[in-house]
């Protein structure tokens, strides 16, 4: 291989020589790679080699999805950036909820969720409240060292989360009281109840085992005549290396603890005011492949599951790490493991790429990452957490999700399928968009949102300056614009958050009338409509009677008042081209004056 | 439900709907005009060439404080080619200058002309009142008006007297006036496209289509029995000519405009006096508008009725439209307010600006001066001259509203000119030769 100085080696062996290059030729660009699966050099494929692609615009135009998830943890951020710089972030790479954790609530200061909160629904975004129960907020935790939940040992369980013993009937119910308070106050549009169970990170280390506070060690011996703490005494016969039996009934009775709180969480948040707007996660570990896992934590999964019966709840598997093979059937997967016990349709996936425990115990990154969501076929997909995404991976996040293929037609147009709806890239000169031959007003800030299925994609010139849907956090089924404003249908399993380019003075859902948009927010282009859950159909009138009449009434005033400058300059024209001929022959007056008086 | 924004954009539309019908009306008007003036100049050209005996004429010059002006205005009336006796009295108002003297010295030297002193008790009382004195020692049936530094052209008096004998209902027939120091400075340039703005458009326009003319205060000929009728000028008018006018056409009368009748006068050379002068116009004119306009339904001349209508229209609404129009654009330019009204409202502006200009070009070419610096000076005045009109109307409603009331002499204060150059400019238009005195 001959680089020539001008080349960029992106990767190159321990001896130097050049695995991958980028070289100008002409008007194009030639890769040169010895990388897997292109030739036999180093140890294995050039993970952000889409990456570099991009940066020498070799990648050409993909569909996107909104469906991305993160968690986002406030606390955890090591990079403390502006709400608006993560919000714009995550907005611009397809990110549509945002999993942000609910316990910053301190003795002197709260994190400010409302502004997260109205800069989310400001970009079609929705923000759940991440509940990781037995944690509670530092606040509530300070305030009652009473509930604080305690190891066998008689000490505070230590660990990240501020744990609470929610087996004491006081605690829960404090616990329930904050919940409502924080839902109350805040307009969160769902809540994830997350991995509630018990800690306990092996038997071997009870200081880590809970429930061991006094409630809990009470009720346990109400149930089964003895203290659990002697499950871990070495003196005590029912010490757990010793009794199988005393073990497994702890065990059990753990399991019916954290399926018994579950149920009695579900139910309250299902009746706090404003309940049916507001989605309901249980994140759950993954039990189908870390079965000791499960048991440890205390978690029934089957019978946790199968609470979503009663309360129809989206149910998100947590990232096994190891436990689950790697590749790009890992995900398939999962949903194979679980298709018995929930409807695929409420099957949502979390990776967690907080720690090297990728493929080969590598940081899950690059194409193997790309892969791996391309492997969710368009499900919703919880990325855990949103800070350890390194910069190369936002831009193909979103189109790894999207799940579709666009292929030019011979007329002209492209054609669309996808299962759940994407976004496609306007040309920057072509804003007028068709969809199967109609216009097109779901038109956003350089992109379409193509409806799913499959879609004839046109795009011609300049659009109208008419009311749009610059974005949605659900897809859009049908849109067109009626008089004086916009119709669109639209599916969302949550309430969905629509961002129209005008404000509406009226909106009707299914022919109801319902809550107009909320103000624009400074520097944002759209103004937010919240719409329920379900499939809908809406008419926003984004014009009322006076603007309406004022529009057309400017628009004929103005077009006639041009028309008639037009004619009253051609006319004066005329008049002075008249004028200054009579002035050449000389004006009749003066020229008789003389003649006269001689 | 109309919101503040809507609001806005309704304000906005209004004030665009109200200034071009104003836009429109001139454009009528400026139509109107050059009939006008096609159909005036073959009638006075055919007056002259005709001929016939004329009657004698009373000149009236009113004049306080005029020792600058009142020998060059002498000067021209004395030389008018007029065929019949003429009767030349100044009234002296109470001049504290050499006004009376240097009329005098003329008087010695012409017998026509004479001098007439108010009485003490008298004096000061206004143009009006010096008007109203003079007509009772005035010896002709046909009086002739001019300000005390006019010029009129020799023959302008006999063009006038000769259009007011061919309709026994006529009552006055007036003449254009001139700007004699046009080319003083800018302000001077501006008020001579203006003054011929306001001839050749409003009131030549006026005459053609609605057979309506007002008196301007100097340059025409009137029926004695005509004021007597009208029991003279009123004295609490300030724009008595206005006034007048009204009252003419109220009992049936009429008046013509002649524009082959010139005079040339002085115009304020500084803008302290052009906007006391203007001030005082605009005044005159409320005045005017409270004393006819709940009876103006009545008159005979509903146009004039209507024009009566209009200086409230022209002083009120249209300021407020203006004053809407350059709010909003103001509020636009400088980020304060967005009025998305769909159209092209970029070229609406132009066209008034290119009417406005070509409005201006077209009277100056009927003088034969449609030079390309006219052009310039009509697109300076539109955005300077113009808008110092809004200050004007602003001190004229303050007046109104705050200041003192009453007629007195405000006199426009006269500049003193180099009687060569005056010459020079009269010779070049062949008026204002020979002389008396």
């Amino acid at each position: 291989v001959v680089c020539e100085e001008s080349d960029e080696v992106l990767a190159a062996g321990e001896d130097g020589v050049p695995l991958l290059t980028v070289s100008s030729r002409g008007r194009g660009k030639v890769l040169y790679s010895a990388l897997p699966p292109f030739g036999a050099g180093g140890a294995g494929p050039f993970t952000y080699l889409l990456s570099k692609l991009k940066d020498h615009g070799l990648v050409a135009p993909a569909c996107r999805s909104k469906a991305l998830e993160v968690y986002f943890d406030y606390g955890e951020r090591q990079n403390q950036i502006s709400k608006e710089e993560l919000v714009e972030l995550w907005s611009n790479h397809g990110v549509r909820v945002i999993h942000a954790a609910a316990w910053h609530d301190y003795s002197n200061w709260t994190y400010e969720y409302d502004e997260l909160l109205e800069l989310a629904h400001q970009n079609s975004m929705l923000v759940y409240a991440w509940l990781s129960l037995p944690g509670v907020s530092e606040k509530l935790w300070e305030a009652h060292p009473e509930w604080r939940e305690k190891n066998p040992l008689g000490g505070e369980v230590k660990g990240r989360r501020k744990a609470v013993s929610l087996v004491d009937p006081a605690c829960r119910e404090a616990v329930k009281k904050w919940i409502a308070d924080l839902l109350g106050r805040y307009p969160f549009d769902g809540v994830n109840l997350a991995g509630l169970s018990f800690s306990g990170e092996t038997l071997e280390k009870p200081e880590t085992l809970a429930p061991f506070s006094e409630p809990a060690r009470h009720e346990f011996h109400e149930r089964h005549g003895f203290d659990p703490r002697e499950l871990f005494s070495e003196e005590s016969p029912r010490f757990w290396k010793r009794s199988q039996q005393d073990l497994q009934t702890f065990l059990a009775w753990r399991k019916h603890w954290t399926t018994s709180l579950h149920a009695e969480l579900l139910e309250y948040l299902s009746k706090l005011p404003g309940a049916e707007q507001r989605a309901l996660v249980v994140s759950v570990l993954d039990a189908a492949a870390n079965p000791a896992a499960a048991d440890l934590a205390g978690v029934d999964q089957q019978a946790v599951l199968a609470l979503q019966k009663t309360f129809p709840f989206q149910v998100q598997i947590m990232d096994a790490g190891n436990a689950r093979p790697w590749g790009a059937g890992r995900l398939q997967g999962v949903l194979q493991d679980y298709s018995g016990l929930v409807d695929p349709a409420d099957l949502a996936f979390q990776i967690d790429i907080t720690q090297a425990v990728g493929p080969g115990n590598r940081a899950l990154t690059g194409i193997p990452l790309y892969l791996l969501l391309e492997g969710a076929g368009g499900r919703p997909l919880a990325i855990y957490s949103e800070e350890s995404i390194v910069d190369a991976d936002w831009p193909f996040l979103a189109p790894s999700l999207a799940g579709a293929t666009a292929t030019p037609t011979g007329s002209g147009e492209l054609s669309i399928t996808s299962r759940s709806g994407v976004r496609f890239p306007l040309a920057s000169d072509r804003r007028l968009v068709r969809i199967g031959g109609k216009l097109w007003p779901a038109v956003g800030s350089g992109e379409v949102l193509v409806p799913p299925g499959e879609q004839r994609l046109e795009m011609t010139g300049q659009a109208e300056d008419g009311a749009r849907i610059l974005d949605a956090s659900c897809p859009i089924l049908e849109a067109e614009v009626v008089s004086r404003g916009i119709r669109f249908a639209y599916q969302s399993r949550d309430q969905a958050w629509v961002l129209l380019s005008r404000e509406a003075v009226e909106v009707e859902i299914d022919g109801r009338a319902a809550a107009r948009t909320l103000p624009r927010a400074e520097g944002r282009h759209g103004w937010p409509l919240r719409c329920p859950p379900g499939r809908h159909d809406v008419v926003a009138i984004t014009e009322s009677l006076p603007q309406f009449a004022v529009r057309v009434g400017g628009l004929a005033l103005s077009g006639g008042i041009v028309v008639f400058s037009g004619a009253a300059l051609g006319v004066i024209a005329l008049l002075f081209l008249w004028a200054r001929r009579s002035h050449r022959r000389g004006p009749a007056r003066p020229a008789l004056m003389p003649e006269r008086r001689a | 439900m109309i919101t503040a924004g809507v609001a806005i954009q309704i304000a906005f539309l209004a004030a665009v709907i109200l200034i071009w019908l104003m836009i429109a009306y001139q454009v009528v008007m400026t139509a109107g005009g050059f009939l006008h003036r096609l159909r005036s100049a073959r009638l006075t050209a055919d007056l002259l060439r005709v001929g016939g005996t004329l009657p004698s004429v009373s000149i009236l010059i009113p004049a306080r404080n005029e020792e600058l002006v009142i020998r060059e205005t002498l000067r021209a009336v004395c030389s008018l080619s007029y065929p019949q006796s003429l009767e030349i009295i100044v009234i002296d108002d109470g001049s504290t200058d050499r006004t009376a003297e240097l009329v005098e010295e003329v008087a010695t030297s012409d017998r026509r002309v004479r001098l007439l002193r108010l009485p003490l008790a008298e004096q000061g009382r206004g143009k009006s009142h010096a008007l109203n004195h003079a007509r009772r020692h005035a010896t002709h049936d046909l009086l002739a008006v001019y300000d005390a530094d006019n010029r009129p052209q020799p023959e302008s008096l006999e063009i006038l007297v000769r259009r007011l004998l061919i309709d026994g209902r006529l009552a006055a027939v007036l003449g254009k006036f001139r700007t004699l120091n046009h080319s003083r400075n800018l302000l001077t340039a501006f008020i001579n496209l203006e003054t011929l703005a306001f001839q050749w458009i409003v009131q030549a326009g006026r005459c053609a289509l609605f057979g309506v003319g007002t008196l301007p205060g100097t340059n025409f000929v009137i029926r004695r029995q005509v004021l007597e009728e009208c029991d003279g000028w009123d004295e609490r008018a300030v724009t008595e000519d206005t006034e007048l006018s009204v009252r003419i056409y109220q009992r049936g009368w009429r008046i013509d405009f002649a524009p082959e009748a010139v005079s040339w006068e002085e115009e304020p050379e500084t803008f302290g006096v052009w906007l006391r002068q203007r001030t005082r116009w605009v005044t005159g004119n409320f005045y005017v508008m409270r004393k006819f306009l709940f009876t103006s339904w009545r008159f005979p001349n509903k146009f004039l009725a209507l024009q009566i209508l209009s200086l409230s229209i022209l002083y009120y609404l249209f300021l407020l439209a203006v004053l809407v129009s350059h709010g909003v654009f103001l509020a636009c330019v400088t980020g304060w307010l967005r009025v998305d009204i769909p159209g092209p409202y970029t070229l609406v502006w132009a066209g008034a600006f290119l009417l406005f200009v070509a409005e201006l070009f077209l009277v100056t070419a009927y003088e034969g001066e449609h030079r390309l610096r006219q052009i310039g000076l009509a697109a300076l005045m539109y955005l300077s001259y113009c808008q110092a009109w809004l200050l004007v109307v602003f001190r004229a409603l303050w007046n109104e509203y705050f200041g003192k009331k009453g007629s007195q002499w405000d006199k426009t204060i006269r500049f003193p000119s180099a009687p060569s150059i005056q010459r020079r400019r009269a010779a070049s238009r062949g008026g204002m030769r020979g002389g008396c005195g």
